[in-house]
């Protein structure tokens, strides 16, 4: 029998508390695969914890993630401005970033691509197909996809 | 002289009269004496001369020998002298040689003793003949010059202004005749308007002036050649007029100055500068507007080129090339620049077109150039709109679906947790549910009240400002009451023209941010003020909240933006109030020294001033 990896783990910048809570439950139905270790409400808080600073200061608190789940429209600065600036700063340019958000506008699909996003996942209205596009991202994250540790 | 010759003129000339005789060896003209039978009975030598003969070869042979006409017979000329003291006429002789003479030949008959003596006095006329002739063909050459000259007349006039020549297919075509002029005097033969404007020409030409003057002539057009024509003596007898049927150029040249009448009435009343450039990019027409806007004298703007007008040596290339291009390719260009004119920077755009010739030659540039600085701003006003339209729509729809997103998601959980019957998350879930929907019911109020702001403008009031922060005040008293900030009223009397029902709105969205931002103060305060700045009163509501970061501050008033997700509201909030005061035409603004530093919110009403105590 081989034996599990370890599950991925998962930063989540979602501003709407409801949102957040939708995610966190339906990362349940991956059960052991993927671990979401820290849910940041704004674009700000969610720079500062993968740079480490102000109170996210400690590593020991503020472990780097795998992947990055990242909502756009954000308060003080949205998730354009942090794929951005992700991109920009050597030690967490490398983290996957997938973006999650309610937009379909095809102008938001190529600016996030253009900032550095490499996925792109519309949240679905339908409860069964958010299930099932949780189940896809799980699969592909955690089955398919390496990542790069360092 | 021969011996019958001696004896001739013995029978003709008696003694006393031989002096008479040999005179007439002098005489010009030929001289011969025939008697009845047309025998030459003596001849002198101007008549043996004539007829290239001696004298023995005339004297004794009959005249008709020397007669040009065969039928010559010399009694017809004895019978018609029986009735007529002479005969005149021309005719030929013949000479030796058989070449003609012609002569005017007079005959006259004399009595010798009982008979009658024929005298022919023969005048040689060849050389006049043949000057004659010349003469004649010259006059023929000139009529031929004259009828086929187009479209001409020829006229001349003697001292007493009377016609004694008119001549040349232009006096037919204008319905005149030579036969109906010539003879008489302008005014006895001409209309006499056009008499009475002509002869003072005439008399100018018999001053001795030579002059051209251009004339109408009913619907036609003459151009009038006046020459003075003089004798020997330099005296000027004869007047001559050269006429010239000038109507088709005089038309043509008509047609040319209409096309240049109407494309000046055109260019001169056009808003637009109109130039044109000759092939060396010169200015050789600029129109009123053009010289206006450079400030400029006509003078000083005909010849010069386009960089002689101030232009930077950029712009000054990039139109020199531009204008070469239309030169070279025969093609119309548009180019568009910024020049600062009277009132600041303005944008032009000129369309530059050739002017063909009908050689098919590029003679000159037009430039129409336009301001075009309104134009633009609105396009981009526009441009402006649109994105605040799309992004408007993209907001609406992603704010509308969030909701929407988390009602279905907890309804999928809600069945799950009843199942199990976890009532705990049943109610969780049912709280979700029921935030959201609220939060969609607000965004649709919201939504609703700002799309009222700018599609209706109700009338515009006076209102005194402190009557209108009072009604506001009361709307939030709630919340006023549940934090208890300090409010402090710094206004002025001042009134503010607008739509009461909408300021109201601006004042009570403001309010409640100033007291729901300041709440986490020690010692809430809040200031509302008036200002003046400049030539404006500046009303600004001040809080000691938790201020906003320089960085995120041109975000306040995006719509849904919302810089603190703790704080309830929608984000419709500042978006209405700025869309309030847009369509005030005023303009608002926020000022925070940062986070834990407190808010001012400022903005202006044109047509806000004090009130008169």
């Amino acid at each position: 029998m081989k034996a599990q990896p370890p599950p991925i783990s998962i930063l989540l910048v979602e501003d709407d508390p409801a949102h957040a809570e939708i995610v966190l439950r339906n990362l349940t139905v991956l059960q052991d695969r993927v671990k979401c270790i820290a849910h940041l409400s704004d674009g700000q808080e969610a720079l500062d914890y993968l740079q480490r600073e102000g109170a996210h200061s400690n590593p020991v608190s503020s472990p780097r993630p795998d992947l990055v789940l990242l909502d756009l429209r954000l308060p003080r600065v949205d998730g354009f401005e942090v794929l951005r600036r992700m991109k920009a700063l050597d030690e967490v340019s490398r983290i996957p970033v997938v973006v999650l958000t309610t937009s379909e506008a095809d102008s938001d699909i190529a600016a996030a691509y253009e900032s550095g996003a490499c996925s792109y996942l519309v949240k679905p209205a339908e409860f069964e197909a958010y299930i099932e596009l949780m189940r896809g991202f799980g699969h592909y994250w955690s089955d398919l996809n390496r990542f790069h540790r360092a | 002289m021969g011996d019958s010759a001696d004896a001739a003129a013995g029978v003709l000339f008696r003694e006393e009269d031989a002096g008479l005789r040999a005179s007439l060896e002098y005489v010009k003209d030929g001289i011969f004496f025939a008697d009845s039978r047309g025998v030459v009975v003596d001849a002198n030598a101007a008549a043996c001369m004539q007829l290239g003969r001696s004298r023995s070869e005339v004297v004794g042979a009959s005249v008709a020998t020397f007669a040009g006409r065969k039928d010559f017979e010399f009694a017809t000329v004895v019978r018609r002298l029986e009735s007529a003291p002479h005969l005149s006429y021309q005719t030929t002789h013949l000479d030796k040689s058989g070449a003609r003479v012609d002569v005017d030949l007079t005959i006259t008959r004399m009595p010798v003793q009982g008979s009658f003596l024929y005298m022919g006095i023969a005048r040689d006329v060849t050389e006049r003949a043949r000057v004659e002739e010349e003469l004649r063909q010259s006059e023929e050459r000139y009529r031929l010059l004259v009828e086929n000259l187009p479209g001409s007349a020829i006229m001349l006039f003697d001292r007493d202004l009377r016609f004694v020549l008119v001549d040349g297919p232009e006096v037919a075509a204008t319905g005149f005749s030579s036969a109906a002029m010539v003879g008489r005097t302008p005014e006895e033969c001409l209309p006499p308007e056009f008499a009475e404007a002509i002869i003072p020409n005439l008399r100018a030409v018999l001053d001795g002036k030579r002059f051209s003057a251009e004339m109408p002539f009913g619907e036609l057009r003459f151009q009038y050649e006046y020459v003075p024509l003089h004798d020997r003596s330099g005296a000027v007898t004869t007047g001559l007029i050269l006429a010239q049927n000038v109507t088709e150029r005089y038309r043509a040249g008509l047609a040319v100055a209409e096309r240049e009448r109407q494309f000046r009435t055109l260019t001169e009343n056009l808003p637009d500068l109109v130039a044109r450039l000759d092939r060396a990019q010169r200015y050789i027409y600029v129109n009123p507007v053009f010289e206006t806007f450079m400030r400029l004298p006509l003078q000083d703007l005909l010849g010069k080129s386009i960089g002689d007008l101030g232009m930077d040596a950029t712009t000054q290339a990039r139109w020199m090339t531009a204008v070469q291009r239309v030169l070279d390719f025969r093609e119309a260009t548009s180019i568009e620049d910024e020049f600062m004119g009277q009132d600041g920077l303005r944008t032009w755009e000129a369309r530059l077109v050739p002017e063909i010739s009908e050689a098919g030659e590029v003679d000159s540039v037009l430039i129409i150039s336009r301001d075009v600085t309104e134009r633009r701003a609105r396009e981009e006003e526009l441009r402006l709109k649109n994105d605040e339209l799309t992004r408007f729509t993209y907001t609406v729809s992603h704010d509308l679906k969030s909701p929407l997103v988390t009602i279905q998601s907890f309804l999928g959980f809600l069945v799950e947790d009843a199942k199990r019957g976890d009532a705990e998350r049943v109610a969780r879930d049912v709280s979700f549910i029921k935030t959201a929907a609220e939060r969609m019911a607000a965004l649709l109020t919201d939504l609703l009240q700002l799309s009222r702001v700018g599609r209706k403008q109700n009338t515009l009031e006076r209102l005194p400002l402190r009557q209108l922060v009072d009604e506001a005040l009361a709307m939030v008293a709630g919340r006023i009451a549940a934090h208890k900030p300090t409010i402090t009223l710094e206004v002025e009397s001042v009134s503010v023209l607008g739509d009461r029902l909408r300021l109201v709105e601006v004042f009570q969205n403001l309010l409640d941010n100033a007291v729901k931002f300041s709440s986490t103060a020690d010692a809430p305060r809040i200031l509302i003020a008036t200002a003046q700045l400049e030539q404006e009163i500046v009303i600004s509501i001040r809080d000691n909240g938790m201020g906003i970061d320089a960085r995120y501050q041109h975000k306040l008033f995006g719509l849904f933006e919302k810089l603190h997700p703790e704080m309830e509201g929608t984000g419709v909030g500042l978006a209405l109030v700025k869309r309030i005061i847009d369509v005030h035409g005023g303009r608002i603004w926020v000022d925070s020294a940062g986070p834990g530093q407190g808010t001012t919110v400022s903005f202006t009403i044109p047509g806000t001033k004090r009130e008169e105590p």
